[in-house]
Protein backbone atom coordinates (compact mmCIF):
# COMPACT_ATOMS: atom_id res chain seq x y z
CA UNK A 1 0.00 0.00 0.00
CA UNK A 2 1.68 3.52 -1.08
CA UNK A 3 1.98 5.11 1.76
CA UNK A 4 0.37 8.80 3.20
CA UNK A 5 3.99 9.81 4.08
CA UNK A 6 7.25 9.21 3.22
CA UNK A 7 10.14 10.69 4.77
CA UNK A 8 13.62 10.13 3.23
CA UNK A 9 17.45 10.34 4.69
CA UNK A 10 16.25 13.74 6.57
CA UNK A 11 18.28 16.07 8.44
CA UNK A 12 18.36 19.31 10.00
CA UNK A 13 20.91 21.79 11.55
CA UNK A 14 19.83 25.26 13.13
CA UNK A 15 21.62 27.47 10.62
CA UNK A 16 25.02 29.62 12.04
CA UNK A 17 25.71 26.98 14.39
CA UNK A 18 27.10 23.90 12.83
CA UNK A 19 24.64 21.76 15.51
CA UNK A 20 22.89 18.92 13.23
CA UNK A 21 20.21 18.17 15.10
CA UNK A 22 18.85 15.06 12.98
CA UNK A 23 20.85 12.83 10.21
CA UNK A 24 19.40 10.73 7.83
CA UNK A 25 15.86 9.83 9.29
CA UNK A 26 13.30 7.85 6.84
CA UNK A 27 10.17 6.54 7.89
CA UNK A 28 7.19 5.33 6.01
CA UNK A 29 4.08 6.52 7.00
CA UNK A 30 1.28 3.78 5.73
CA UNK A 31 -2.29 4.77 5.56
CA UNK A 32 -4.55 4.83 8.97
CA UNK A 33 -1.39 3.71 11.04
CA UNK A 34 -0.42 5.78 14.06
CA UNK A 35 3.08 6.00 13.85
CA UNK A 36 4.92 7.17 17.47
CA UNK A 37 8.56 9.00 17.81
CA UNK A 38 10.17 8.91 20.94
CA UNK A 39 13.45 9.21 22.07
CA UNK A 40 15.43 11.04 24.99
CA UNK A 41 15.16 15.07 25.68
CA UNK A 42 16.69 17.18 23.00
CA UNK A 43 16.99 14.07 20.45
CA UNK A 44 15.39 16.04 17.35
CA UNK A 45 11.39 14.68 18.26
CA UNK A 46 9.64 18.33 17.75
CA UNK A 47 11.96 19.63 15.45
CA UNK A 48 11.26 16.27 12.91
CA UNK A 49 7.87 16.89 13.28
CA UNK A 50 7.80 20.79 12.31
CA UNK A 51 9.96 19.73 9.52
CA UNK A 52 7.54 17.24 8.66
CA UNK A 53 4.60 20.14 8.84
CA UNK A 54 6.85 22.60 6.94
CA UNK A 55 7.57 24.80 9.62
CA UNK A 56 11.30 24.22 9.23
CA UNK A 57 12.99 23.65 5.73
CA UNK A 58 15.28 20.37 5.65
CA UNK A 59 18.97 21.01 5.49
CA UNK A 60 19.39 16.95 3.88
CA UNK A 61 16.42 14.69 2.65
CA UNK A 62 12.74 14.94 1.63
CA UNK A 63 9.23 14.84 3.40
CA UNK A 64 6.69 13.53 0.83
CA UNK A 65 3.11 13.62 1.09
CA UNK A 66 1.21 12.03 -0.92
CA UNK A 67 -1.54 13.71 -2.60
CA UNK A 68 -5.26 13.59 -1.91
CA UNK A 69 -8.25 14.94 -0.63
CA UNK A 70 -7.96 17.37 2.15
CA UNK A 71 -5.15 19.28 3.54
CA UNK A 72 -1.54 17.89 3.41
CA UNK A 73 -0.78 18.43 7.27
CA UNK A 74 -2.38 19.95 10.34
CA UNK A 75 -0.70 19.84 13.96
CA UNK A 76 -1.78 19.09 17.54
CA UNK A 77 1.08 21.33 19.73
CA UNK A 78 1.98 20.37 23.11
CA UNK A 79 -0.06 23.38 24.91
CA UNK A 80 -3.80 24.00 23.15
CA UNK A 81 -2.34 26.97 21.19
CA UNK A 82 -6.36 28.62 21.46
CA UNK A 83 -6.28 32.13 20.49
CA UNK A 84 -7.71 33.67 23.59
CA UNK A 85 -10.06 36.57 21.96
CA UNK A 86 -12.04 33.88 19.56
CA UNK A 87 -14.57 31.68 20.99
CA UNK A 88 -14.03 27.69 20.87
CA UNK A 89 -16.40 28.05 17.08
CA UNK A 90 -14.50 31.19 16.15
CA UNK A 91 -11.27 28.65 16.84
CA UNK A 92 -12.37 26.18 14.78
CA UNK A 93 -13.86 28.50 11.98
CA UNK A 94 -9.99 30.61 11.65
CA UNK A 95 -8.33 27.10 11.50
CA UNK A 96 -10.55 26.08 8.61
CA UNK A 97 -10.96 29.79 6.69
CA UNK A 98 -7.23 29.33 6.42
CA UNK A 99 -7.72 26.05 4.47
CA UNK A 100 -9.85 27.45 2.46
CA UNK A 101 -12.95 25.64 3.77
CA UNK A 102 -16.14 27.73 2.40
CA UNK A 103 -17.99 29.42 5.62
CA UNK A 104 -21.26 27.47 5.00
CA UNK A 105 -19.41 24.34 5.75
CA UNK A 106 -17.66 25.11 8.78
CA UNK A 107 -20.03 24.24 11.93
CA UNK A 108 -20.80 20.94 9.96
CA UNK A 109 -17.24 20.23 9.58
CA UNK A 110 -16.15 20.61 13.58
CA UNK A 111 -19.80 20.30 15.37
CA UNK A 112 -19.78 16.29 15.23
CA UNK A 113 -16.37 15.67 16.01
CA UNK A 114 -16.52 18.44 19.33
CA UNK A 115 -19.36 15.85 20.52
CA UNK A 116 -17.66 13.37 20.15
CA UNK A 117 -14.59 14.54 22.54
CA UNK A 118 -17.81 15.53 25.06
CA UNK A 119 -17.14 19.16 24.33
CA UNK A 120 -20.76 19.61 22.65
CA UNK A 121 -21.73 22.88 24.48
CA UNK A 122 -18.57 24.77 24.85
CA UNK A 123 -18.75 26.28 21.14
CA UNK A 124 -19.52 30.23 22.46
CA UNK A 125 -16.81 29.94 25.52
CA UNK A 126 -13.79 31.16 25.18
CA UNK A 127 -10.38 29.58 25.72
CA UNK A 128 -9.87 31.10 29.47
CA UNK A 129 -13.07 29.26 30.35
CA UNK A 130 -12.25 25.90 29.50
CA UNK A 131 -9.68 23.72 31.46
CA UNK A 132 -6.26 22.47 30.08
CA UNK A 133 -7.84 19.32 29.18
CA UNK A 134 -11.10 20.91 27.31
CA UNK A 135 -8.88 23.09 25.88
CA UNK A 136 -6.72 20.35 24.14
CA UNK A 137 -9.37 18.52 23.08
CA UNK A 138 -10.32 21.62 21.18
CA UNK A 139 -7.05 21.32 19.85
CA UNK A 140 -7.10 17.77 18.47
CA UNK A 141 -10.39 18.83 16.89
CA UNK A 142 -9.28 21.65 14.97
CA UNK A 143 -6.45 19.34 13.78
CA UNK A 144 -8.93 16.63 12.95
CA UNK A 145 -11.62 19.17 11.25
CA UNK A 146 -9.14 20.23 8.75
CA UNK A 147 -9.23 16.44 7.33
CA UNK A 148 -5.59 16.35 6.82
CA UNK A 149 -4.02 13.52 4.96
CA UNK A 150 -1.27 13.34 7.86
CA UNK A 151 -2.20 14.42 11.32
CA UNK A 152 1.19 15.43 13.49
CA UNK A 153 0.85 15.48 17.12
CA UNK A 154 3.86 17.48 19.66
CA UNK A 155 2.80 15.03 23.28
CA UNK A 156 -0.65 15.97 22.71
CA UNK A 157 -1.12 15.85 26.83
CA UNK A 158 2.14 16.21 28.26
CA UNK A 159 0.79 19.35 30.07
CA UNK A 160 -2.72 17.55 31.34
CA UNK A 161 -2.27 15.46 34.76
CA UNK A 162 -1.79 11.73 34.36
CA UNK A 163 -5.16 10.82 35.39
CA UNK A 164 -7.15 12.70 32.80
CA UNK A 165 -4.33 11.96 30.03
CA UNK A 166 -5.17 8.17 30.49
CA UNK A 167 -8.88 8.99 29.23
CA UNK A 168 -7.77 11.46 26.81
CA UNK A 169 -5.38 8.55 25.17
CA UNK A 170 -8.27 5.98 24.78
CA UNK A 171 -10.36 9.08 23.55
CA UNK A 172 -7.62 10.08 21.07
CA UNK A 173 -7.74 6.46 19.96
CA UNK A 174 -10.70 5.67 19.29
CA UNK A 175 -11.02 9.57 17.42
CA UNK A 176 -7.87 8.29 14.80
CA UNK A 177 -9.58 4.90 14.28
CA UNK A 178 -13.16 5.82 14.09
CA UNK A 179 -11.68 9.15 11.61
CA UNK A 180 -9.01 6.64 9.42
CA UNK A 181 -6.64 9.13 10.21
CA UNK A 182 -2.93 8.33 9.64
CA UNK A 183 -0.55 10.07 12.32
CA UNK A 184 2.80 10.77 13.35
CA UNK A 185 2.66 11.47 17.12
CA UNK A 186 5.93 12.52 19.30
CA UNK A 187 5.71 12.04 22.99
CA UNK A 188 7.37 10.83 26.20
CA UNK A 189 5.19 8.32 27.36
CA UNK A 190 6.28 5.12 26.68
CA UNK A 191 2.75 4.24 27.54
CA UNK A 192 1.11 6.82 25.63
CA UNK A 193 3.21 5.44 22.44
CA UNK A 194 1.86 1.78 23.31
CA UNK A 195 -1.75 2.43 23.58
CA UNK A 196 -1.82 4.66 19.95
CA UNK A 197 0.62 3.36 17.70
CA UNK A 198 1.06 0.88 15.12
CA UNK A 199 4.71 1.25 15.36
CA UNK A 200 7.16 3.29 17.45
CA UNK A 201 10.03 4.95 16.61
CA UNK A 202 13.26 5.36 18.67
CA UNK A 203 15.28 8.55 17.79
CA UNK A 204 18.89 8.79 19.36
CA UNK A 205 22.40 10.18 19.08
CA UNK A 206 23.93 13.27 18.43
CA UNK A 207 23.08 14.11 15.50
CA UNK A 208 19.64 12.04 16.15
CA UNK A 209 19.00 8.90 13.79
CA UNK A 210 16.40 6.49 13.55
CA UNK A 211 17.89 3.17 16.19
CA UNK A 212 15.02 1.11 17.40
CA UNK A 213 11.38 0.38 15.29
CA UNK A 214 8.76 -1.66 17.09
CA UNK A 215 5.61 -2.93 15.96
CA UNK A 216 2.88 -2.71 18.22
CA UNK A 217 0.36 -5.36 17.52
CA UNK A 218 -1.94 -5.15 20.03
CA UNK A 219 -5.71 -5.69 18.86
CA UNK A 220 -8.10 -2.13 18.93
CA UNK A 221 -9.32 -0.98 21.36
CA UNK A 222 -6.70 -0.60 23.38
CA UNK A 223 -6.34 1.08 26.96
CA UNK A 224 -3.18 1.42 29.22
CA UNK A 225 -3.88 -1.79 31.01
CA UNK A 226 -4.00 -4.32 28.53
CA UNK A 227 -1.07 -6.84 28.97
CA UNK A 228 -0.51 -6.89 25.48
CA UNK A 229 -0.31 -2.77 25.66
CA UNK A 230 1.87 -3.27 28.87
CA UNK A 231 4.19 -5.82 27.04
CA UNK A 232 4.81 -3.60 23.86
CA UNK A 233 5.75 -0.63 26.41
CA UNK A 234 7.93 -2.88 28.39
CA UNK A 235 9.82 -3.77 24.53
CA UNK A 236 9.68 0.30 24.07
CA UNK A 237 11.17 0.99 27.74
CA UNK A 238 13.82 -1.27 27.14
CA UNK A 239 14.76 0.29 23.83
CA UNK A 240 15.12 3.48 25.39
CA UNK A 241 17.22 2.76 27.91
CA UNK A 242 19.58 1.06 25.65
CA UNK A 243 19.67 4.41 24.22
CA UNK A 244 19.70 6.61 27.20
CA UNK A 245 22.14 4.46 29.22
CA UNK A 246 25.08 6.45 30.95
CA UNK A 247 28.05 5.92 29.46
CA UNK B 1 -12.28 55.60 52.10
CA UNK B 2 -12.11 58.02 48.76
CA UNK B 3 -15.14 60.44 50.12
CA UNK B 4 -13.27 60.78 53.95
CA UNK B 5 -10.12 61.60 51.79
CA UNK B 6 -11.68 64.10 50.12
CA UNK B 7 -13.26 65.64 52.73
CA UNK B 8 -9.82 65.86 54.88
CA UNK B 9 -8.47 67.55 51.89
CA UNK B 10 -11.36 70.08 51.83
CA UNK B 11 -10.78 70.84 55.25
CA UNK B 12 -6.89 71.04 55.22
CA UNK B 13 -7.48 73.10 52.18
CA UNK B 14 -10.01 75.70 54.21
CA UNK B 15 -8.09 75.85 57.29
CA UNK B 16 -4.84 77.01 55.42
CA UNK B 17 -7.22 79.26 53.59
CA UNK B 18 -8.19 80.89 56.59
CA UNK B 19 -5.00 80.95 58.14
CA UNK B 20 -3.43 82.54 55.40
CA UNK B 21 -5.97 84.81 54.77
CA UNK B 22 -4.50 85.44 51.32
CA UNK B 23 -5.79 86.15 47.67
CA UNK B 24 -3.30 83.62 46.43
CA UNK B 25 -5.23 80.69 48.74
CA UNK B 26 -9.27 81.27 48.44
CA UNK B 27 -10.76 78.83 49.83
CA UNK B 28 -12.69 76.07 48.47
CA UNK B 29 -16.36 78.01 49.12
CA UNK B 30 -14.85 80.34 47.41
CA UNK B 31 -13.68 78.58 44.25
CA UNK B 32 -17.15 76.99 43.94
CA UNK B 33 -18.85 80.49 43.95
CA UNK B 34 -16.81 81.24 41.26
CA UNK B 35 -17.05 78.06 39.27
CA UNK B 36 -21.31 78.36 39.80
CA UNK B 37 -20.70 82.11 38.39
CA UNK B 38 -18.98 81.15 35.85
CA UNK B 39 -21.14 77.96 34.74
CA UNK B 40 -23.95 80.56 35.16
CA UNK B 41 -22.59 82.74 32.47
CA UNK B 42 -21.96 79.96 30.43
CA UNK B 43 -18.19 80.71 30.23
CA UNK B 44 -17.35 77.67 31.49
CA UNK B 45 -18.82 75.00 29.26
CA UNK B 46 -17.84 77.09 26.45
CA UNK B 47 -14.14 76.96 27.45
CA UNK B 48 -14.36 73.06 27.85
CA UNK B 49 -15.93 72.71 24.65
CA UNK B 50 -13.56 74.24 22.69
CA UNK B 51 -10.70 72.82 24.60
CA UNK B 52 -12.22 69.03 24.19
CA UNK B 53 -12.68 70.28 20.12
CA UNK B 54 -8.87 71.03 19.90
CA UNK B 55 -8.34 67.52 21.44
CA UNK B 56 -11.18 65.78 19.33
CA UNK B 57 -9.64 67.04 16.36
CA UNK B 58 -5.75 66.62 17.52
CA UNK B 59 -5.95 63.35 18.68
CA UNK B 60 -7.85 62.10 15.82
CA UNK B 61 -5.03 62.61 13.46
CA UNK B 62 -2.75 61.59 15.60
CA UNK B 63 -4.71 58.46 16.26
CA UNK B 64 -4.88 58.00 12.41
CA UNK B 65 -1.01 58.65 12.19
CA UNK B 66 -0.04 56.74 14.66
CA UNK B 67 -1.61 53.36 13.99
CA UNK B 68 -1.05 53.66 10.27
CA UNK B 69 2.70 54.66 10.87
CA UNK B 70 3.00 52.56 13.88
CA UNK B 71 1.65 49.47 11.88
CA UNK B 72 4.10 49.94 9.66
CA UNK B 73 7.24 50.39 11.76
CA UNK B 74 6.39 47.39 12.72
CA UNK B 75 5.47 45.12 9.70
CA UNK B 76 7.73 46.78 7.64
CA UNK B 77 11.20 45.34 8.89
CA UNK B 78 14.56 47.04 8.52
CA UNK B 79 12.49 49.17 5.66
CA UNK B 80 11.27 50.92 7.84
CA UNK B 81 13.88 51.22 11.10
CA UNK B 82 14.33 54.80 9.41
CA UNK B 83 10.78 55.74 10.77
CA UNK B 84 11.24 54.12 13.95
CA UNK B 85 14.86 56.12 14.48
CA UNK B 86 13.40 59.57 13.51
CA UNK B 87 10.15 58.61 15.98
CA UNK B 88 12.66 57.75 18.64
CA UNK B 89 14.71 60.75 18.56
CA UNK B 90 11.29 62.81 18.26
CA UNK B 91 9.78 61.10 20.93
CA UNK B 92 11.41 62.78 23.94
CA UNK B 93 10.93 66.22 22.68
CA UNK B 94 8.12 67.34 24.93
CA UNK B 95 4.76 69.00 23.24
CA UNK B 96 5.53 72.69 25.28
CA UNK B 97 8.79 72.69 23.61
CA UNK B 98 6.88 72.34 19.89
CA UNK B 99 5.16 75.23 20.71
CA UNK B 100 7.42 78.34 20.13
CA UNK B 101 7.43 76.00 15.76
CA UNK B 102 3.85 75.64 16.19
CA UNK B 103 3.31 79.39 16.81
CA UNK B 104 5.89 80.23 13.88
CA UNK B 105 3.90 77.47 11.32
CA UNK B 106 0.19 78.75 12.45
CA UNK B 107 0.09 81.41 13.83
CA UNK B 108 -2.28 81.92 17.30
CA UNK B 109 -5.22 80.11 17.23
CA UNK B 110 -6.65 76.69 16.87
CA UNK B 111 -4.35 75.23 14.02
CA UNK B 112 -1.06 75.45 16.43
CA UNK B 113 -3.31 74.27 19.45
CA UNK B 114 -4.03 70.90 17.34
CA UNK B 115 -0.73 70.51 16.35
CA UNK B 116 0.77 70.46 19.64
CA UNK B 117 -1.97 68.07 20.78
CA UNK B 118 -0.74 65.62 17.54
CA UNK B 119 2.38 66.09 19.30
CA UNK B 120 1.57 64.96 22.35
CA UNK B 121 -0.42 61.83 21.25
CA UNK B 122 1.12 60.89 18.38
CA UNK B 123 4.63 59.19 20.09
CA UNK B 124 2.61 56.74 22.50
CA UNK B 125 0.39 55.81 20.24
CA UNK B 126 3.00 55.06 17.28
CA UNK B 127 5.36 53.78 20.14
CA UNK B 128 3.05 51.00 21.63
CA UNK B 129 1.46 50.22 17.85
CA UNK B 130 4.37 49.59 16.64
CA UNK B 131 5.53 47.18 20.28
CA UNK B 132 2.62 45.64 20.38
CA UNK B 133 2.19 44.48 16.57
CA UNK B 134 6.11 43.39 16.25
CA UNK B 135 5.45 40.98 19.64
CA UNK B 136 3.36 38.22 18.55
CA UNK B 137 3.64 35.08 20.70
CA UNK B 138 5.44 33.40 17.69
CA UNK B 139 3.02 30.62 19.32
CA UNK B 140 0.21 31.90 17.81
CA UNK B 141 2.36 32.40 14.55
CA UNK B 142 3.50 29.03 14.29
CA UNK B 143 -0.28 27.62 14.76
CA UNK B 144 -1.07 30.39 11.42
CA UNK B 145 1.79 29.10 9.53
CA UNK B 146 0.79 25.40 10.58
CA UNK B 147 -2.76 25.89 9.54
CA UNK B 148 -1.47 27.86 5.86
CA UNK B 149 -2.80 31.08 7.22
CA UNK B 150 -2.52 33.78 4.21
CA UNK B 151 -0.74 37.27 5.70
CA UNK B 152 -3.65 39.02 5.51
CA UNK B 153 -6.05 36.47 7.61
CA UNK B 154 -3.09 36.49 10.16
CA UNK B 155 -2.78 39.87 10.52
CA UNK B 156 -6.86 40.11 11.17
CA UNK B 157 -7.25 37.31 13.26
CA UNK B 158 -3.59 36.86 14.88
CA UNK B 159 -1.23 39.61 14.92
CA UNK B 160 -3.66 42.18 15.41
CA UNK B 161 -5.90 41.05 18.34
CA UNK B 162 -3.18 39.75 20.17
CA UNK B 163 -1.78 43.68 19.63
CA UNK B 164 -5.13 44.95 20.89
CA UNK B 165 -4.22 45.52 24.52
CA UNK B 166 -1.04 47.02 24.01
CA UNK B 167 -2.74 49.14 20.80
CA UNK B 168 -5.27 50.30 23.07
CA UNK B 169 -2.95 51.33 25.86
CA UNK B 170 -0.84 53.38 23.88
CA UNK B 171 -4.51 55.27 22.56
CA UNK B 172 -5.45 55.49 26.22
CA UNK B 173 -2.33 57.19 27.04
CA UNK B 174 -1.97 59.15 23.99
CA UNK B 175 -5.86 60.93 24.72
CA UNK B 176 -4.09 62.02 28.57
CA UNK B 177 -1.33 63.74 26.94
CA UNK B 178 -3.30 64.88 24.32
CA UNK B 179 -5.79 67.01 27.08
CA UNK B 180 -2.59 67.86 28.79
CA UNK B 181 -0.88 69.14 25.40
CA UNK B 182 -4.17 71.35 24.59
CA UNK B 183 -3.81 73.11 27.98
CA UNK B 184 -0.31 73.93 27.36
CA UNK B 185 -0.92 75.04 23.90
CA UNK B 186 -3.91 77.13 25.23
CA UNK B 187 -1.52 78.75 27.61
CA UNK B 188 0.44 80.60 25.12
CA UNK B 189 -1.21 80.26 21.59
CA UNK B 190 -4.77 80.20 21.84
CA UNK B 191 -7.81 82.62 22.37
CA UNK B 192 -10.47 80.51 23.96
CA UNK B 193 -10.00 77.48 25.75
CA UNK B 194 -9.61 76.22 29.98
CA UNK B 195 -6.16 77.25 29.44
CA UNK B 196 -6.60 80.70 27.77
CA UNK B 197 -9.30 80.69 30.44
CA UNK B 198 -6.64 80.38 33.32
CA UNK B 199 -4.04 83.00 31.86
CA UNK B 200 -6.60 85.51 31.72
CA UNK B 201 -7.39 85.19 35.35
CA UNK B 202 -4.33 84.67 36.00
CA UNK B 203 -3.32 88.21 34.17
CA UNK B 204 -6.41 90.02 36.87
CA UNK B 205 -5.16 88.11 39.78
CA UNK B 206 -8.27 85.75 40.32
CA UNK B 207 -6.80 82.50 41.72
CA UNK B 208 -9.78 81.34 42.17
CA UNK B 209 -10.56 81.55 38.73
CA UNK B 210 -7.20 80.10 37.92
CA UNK B 211 -8.55 76.88 40.30
CA UNK B 212 -11.96 76.45 38.64
CA UNK B 213 -9.64 76.22 35.51
CA UNK B 214 -7.23 73.92 36.81
CA UNK B 215 -10.40 71.40 38.71
CA UNK B 216 -12.15 71.23 35.30
CA UNK B 217 -9.01 70.34 33.67
CA UNK B 218 -8.94 67.46 36.47
CA UNK B 219 -12.03 66.42 36.23
CA UNK B 220 -12.06 66.35 32.20
CA UNK B 221 -8.82 64.15 32.84
CA UNK B 222 -10.53 61.93 35.15
CA UNK B 223 -13.70 61.43 33.07
CA UNK B 224 -11.86 61.02 29.50
CA UNK B 225 -9.75 58.00 31.23
CA UNK B 226 -12.89 56.60 32.69
CA UNK B 227 -14.20 56.71 29.43
CA UNK B 228 -11.16 55.31 26.89
CA UNK B 229 -11.03 52.70 30.11
CA UNK B 230 -14.26 51.47 29.75
CA UNK B 231 -14.35 51.58 25.66
CA UNK B 232 -10.78 49.57 26.17
CA UNK B 233 -12.85 47.05 28.30
CA UNK B 234 -15.22 46.44 25.81
CA UNK B 235 -13.29 45.76 22.88
CA UNK B 236 -10.28 43.94 24.69
CA UNK B 237 -12.99 41.83 26.90
CA UNK B 238 -10.59 38.55 26.85
CA UNK B 239 -7.51 40.14 27.96
CA UNK B 240 -6.48 39.06 31.86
Amino acid sequence: MRPVARIDGLGFGWPGTGDAVLADVSLSLPPRSVTAVLGPSGAGKSTLLRLVAGLLTPTAGIVEIAPGKGVPVAMVFQDPRLLPWLSVRDNLGFALEAVGVPRSEHEARWRPLLAQVGLGEVADMRPAELSGGMAQRVGVVRALALRPRLLLLDEPFAAVDPLRRDRLQVLLSRLLRASQSTALLVTHDVREAAVLADEVVVLAGRPATVMHRLQVSAAHPRDALDPAVTEAARRVRAALWAESAPE
Amino acid sequence: MVGITLLVVLLGWELTARLLASPALPSPLEVASMAAWLMGEGTLLTDVAGSLGRVLSGYALAAVGGLALGALGALGGRWTAGLRAVVEVLRPIPPIAWIPLALLWFGLGDPSARFIVFVGAFSPIFVQTCWALSRCPPGYLELARSVGAGPWLTFRRVRLPAAAPGIAAGLRTGLGLAWTSVIAAELVGAQSGLGYRIQMHRLVLETDGVMVGMACIGLCGLLMDLAARTVERRVVDWSP
